[in-house]
């Protein structure tokens, strides 16, 4: 089909009486571009290469289901096969865990209950505290998180069993199943009690105990029959491919509604300074400068605060409102151009509204570079994200890994465990890459001035 | 031709321009009537307020730096200046059309040319344009062409699909109207694929499409070759037989008018200075302006001399220092001392001209 196609063109340009037909009735607009496209190779390449990323995320569940790795879950369900002796799951890393010499101090001590639909039994306990009722699943998980990502790990299968006056008590050995992620959705009460040491954390909290039963010095690792990782695993014990395919949907995601919001924002404000000029167009510009000379990293900080601190919907809304310049000073001044033509004049004789005239007569004339710019901000706000996401600002790596974050989460154990940093970080590249390369493309292809 | 009745009747117009450097009295006290079926032609030098003052009929003077001050425009019985925008933007296109002076210019380059007929038909007369069908099988196709390569036979059916629209229809009629050769085709090419004359003509097509009473031809075929020039005013003419509008034509080529207008309106530096029926301008140019303009075109039915072409003298005055006075009077090989003191008024004469004149050419002197 490929040849037929490309020998019907060669034999329409050579006609030169065909060329009018060829123009018009054969290829539409953007038909021409995508023929113009279709030469610039390096655009094609970077089409291919933004293809493959999005069947890479959209495959995300797939991968998660052949690794039998889940994406955002804890580490000790990664580490373990259904197969695995009890008690003897975790991969102690660290060197001086078990080291007699060097004293542990203190260690923290968590375990997990399902979030079954069952408010009673979702939360936290310790052996202290007692049952701690924790509404905000997500808010306890971090904090396990935060301390778990940076210790060694050590399971025992020690239970914790709720009391009726809400108090938790530790049944020893009691339970030998380690069936964590496999299990999250039956209902069980208590998974098992990880112990974990904690070197680098000094701030943990009451939370804290003392290890009295749980450690017994350093145990044999056995993997058992975990499936195979193609990149490895990260530091918490997740494949990084489960997470690099979630994390290319989290990323791609971010980016595209970014950019829609931030070119519907940027498009229709433009026009509007663009088209009415005057006192619009000034207190238009005058915001978009406010926007634009305002430092942003510490706005983003602050605000990823306040937006629900880790939330895609948050980052995307805060990116938009700070992205939407660009466009709108490319649209203002497209329109500014544009408004004088006589084409503008005549559609207002023929009694097209204002709304009409903007958005019907000047905006797909004005389209070309929009598309252009738009094209190139796409790579812009992956980066910022990422930004955000090292920062440790971006959406919560641990539920819903994006790119960024897993940087951040690989820059730990970046001595020990350099390649979750180096896959992510070169996805990152390649798809920004990929993205300037379209742009670049479609800057050449909806360039009216170059010919068919 | 011309009936009574009168159609548009503006009276006291001032469109005044507010810029950093001055205040430009564009059009200034200029008052005339246009009946039905009547042509009109306004003629003057650049930047004499003509254009000014048909924008200012179809109140498309651009704000802030333009306004039109005072004055009153009557539509039939409407005051155009006193009605909401509204109803405005209704007329504009269906009873008050208006061609452009740049026919490369005025039409979107980014749609076809039945679009931009068509666009004028659904706004006033509700006419259906687009297809879901068109839309939806052309967004299929697209992709199709993406990856497979566009089979011509399936365009064409398509083409069909979106001219069969009761827009497109008349988009076609219309443009068969002006003589475009093969219309169907023709209906969806882009401007660009378009030669100067048949922008015109498309342009005089998207004028036509909902058959206004007044037609306002903004300087409509400066910008074309002599052949295309005459081509375009016949057509012009067949219309106004046909259908009966009244046209205002805005030129400063004097032949056009000649061909044309029944009736002449002379304007200098935003003010009518002479305003009278075709035959008496030509036959008998009273104000000296009008003289110097008919007189600097060489005339190949007179005898040759070995004289010089005359010429007005000078420059347009600058419009934010007009001169005191007549305003014509530094450029006027009549000029007195009144002139340099007072303006004269508009005076009507006994067969009905006007002229704004001190010291009128009487028949026969200079």
């Amino acid at each position: 089909m490929a040849t037929k196609n490309k020998k019907k063109k060669v034999t329409v340009i050579d006609n030169p009486n065909e060329q009018e037909v060829l123009s018009s009735s054969e290829y539409s607009y953007i038909g021409m571009v995508w023929s113009r496209f279709k030469r610039h190779k390096l655009a094609t390449i970077g089409l291919v290469l933004l293809v493959f990323m999005a069947l890479f995320a959209i495959l995300a569940p797939v991968f998660e289901l052949i690794t039998g790795y889940p994406v955002g879950h804890s580490s000790l369900a990664v580490k373990m096969s259904p197969f695995s002796t009890p008690g003897v799951v975790a991969k102690i890393t660290h060197p001086d865990f078990g080291n007699p010499e060097k004293p542990m101090g203190k260690v923290d001590f968590w375990f997990e209950i399902t979030p079954d639909n069952n408010p009673e039994k979702t939360g936290f306990a310790s052996v202290k505290e007692s049952t701690f009722k924790n509404p905000d699943y997500r808010g306890f998980y971090d904090f396990n998180m935060k301390a778990y990502g940076n210790t060694n790990v050590l399971l025992t299968n020690d239970q914790v069993v709720e009391k009726p006056d809400g108090s938790a008590e530790i049944v020893k050995g009691g339970y030998s199943e380690f069936f964590i992620e496999r299990a999250r959705n039956k209902r069980i009460v208590v998974y098992n009690q990880v112990v974990t040491y904690s070197p680098t954390f000094e701030s943990v909290d009451s939370r804290t105990i003392e290890v009295q039963n749980g450690y017994k010095g350093p145990r044999e690792v056995d993997i058992g029959e975990a499936p195979m990782n193609v990149f490895g695993t990260d530091g918490l014990g997740h494949d990084v491919l489960v997470r690099l395919s979630y994390g290319a949907r989290m990323t791609l995601m971010i980016a595209f509604v970014v950019v829609i919001l931030e070119t519907l924002m940027g498009i229709f404000l433009g026009a509007l300074a663009g088209f009415y000029g005057g006192f619009i167009d000034a207190l238009i510009m005058r915001i978009l400068e406010l926007m634009m000379t305002v430092p942003t990293l510490p706005i983003y900080m602050v605000l990823s605060r306040f937006m629900g601190g880790g939330s895609a919907i948050g980052i995307i809304i805060i990116l938009a409102a700070f992205g939407w310049t660009g466009v709108a000073r490319m649209t203002r001044g497209m329109f500014l151009s544009l408004r004088n033509q006589e084409f503008t004049e005549a559609a207002r004789a023929i009694g097209a509204s204002p709304m009409r005239i903007m958005f019907k007569h000047l905006l797909p004339n004005s389209l070309a570079p929009i598309i252009v710019g738009i094209t190139f901000s796409i790579g812009g706000v992956i980066l910022t994200e990422s930004t955000l996401s090292f920062l440790g600002l971006g959406v919560n790596k641990i539920l819903t890994p994006t790119w960024g974050g897993m940087l951040d989460e690989a820059n730990k154990y970046i001595l020990d465990q350099p390649w979750p940093a180096v896959f992510s970080g070169f996805l990152i590249f390649l798809t920004v890459l990929a993205v300037n390369f379209i742009g670049d493309g479609l800057r050449d292809a909806l360039d009216p001035r170059l010919k068919v | 031709m011309t009936s009574t009745e009168v159609i548009l009747d503006i009276k006291n117009l001032k469109t005044y321009f507010y810029t950093s450097d001055g205040v430009v009295a564009a059009v200034d006290d200029v008052s005339f009537q246009l009946h039905k079926g009547e042509t009109l032609g306004i003629v003057g030098e650049s930047g004499c307020g003509k254009s000014q003052t048909m924008l200012s009929v179809m109140r498309l003077i651009q704000e802030p730096p333009g306004k039109i001050v005072s004055g009153e425009i009557y539509f039939h019985d409407e005051n155009l200046l006193k009605v909401p925008l509204l109803k405005m933007r209704s007329l504009r296109g269906a009873a008050i059309s208006m061609i452009f002076q740049e026919p490369m210019t005025s039409l979107n380059p980014v749609y076809q040319v039945g679009d931009q007929i068509a666009e004028s038909l659904t706004l006033h007369q509700g006419l259906r344009g687009w297809d879901w069908g068109y839309r939806l099988v052309s967004w299929g196709l697209f992709w199709k062409w993406v990856f497979t390569g566009f089979p011509r036979e399936t365009k064409k059916r398509l083409s069909r699909l979106k001219v069969e629209t009761p827009a497109w229809q008349r988009s076609v009629e219309l443009i068969r109207l002006v003589g475009i050769p093969d219309p169907e085709k023709r209906v969806f090419n882009f401007p660009h694929e378009m030669s100067g004359g048949m922008r015109q003509r498309v342009m005089i097509a998207m004028a036509m499409a909902c058959n206004p009473e007044i037609l306002i031809a903004d300087e409509a075929t400066t910008a074309l070759d002599v052949t295309i020039q005459a081509q375009i005013l016949e057509l012009m003419k067949d219309l106004k037989r046909r259908f009966g509008m009244a046209t205002v034509l805005v030129t400063h080529n004097l032949a056009v008018v000649a061909e044309m207008a029944d009736n002449i309106l002379v304007m200098y530096a935003g003010k009518i200075v002479e305003y009278g029926t075709a035959s008496q301008i030509f036959r008998q140019p009273m104000h000296p302006y009008t003289w110097g303009l008919l007189h600097s075109i060489p005339r190949v039915d007179q005898p040759k001399t070995d004289q010089k072409l005359p010429t007005i003298e000078g420059m347009v005055p600058n419009p934010y220092n007009l001169p005191v006075g007549c305003k014509f009077h530094p450029r006027c090989f009549k000029a007195t001392s009144v002139c340099k003191e007072q303006e004269p008024p508009l005076e009507k004469t006994a067969d009905g001209r006007q002229i704004r004149c001190w010291h009128r050419i009487t028949e026969g002197g200079n």
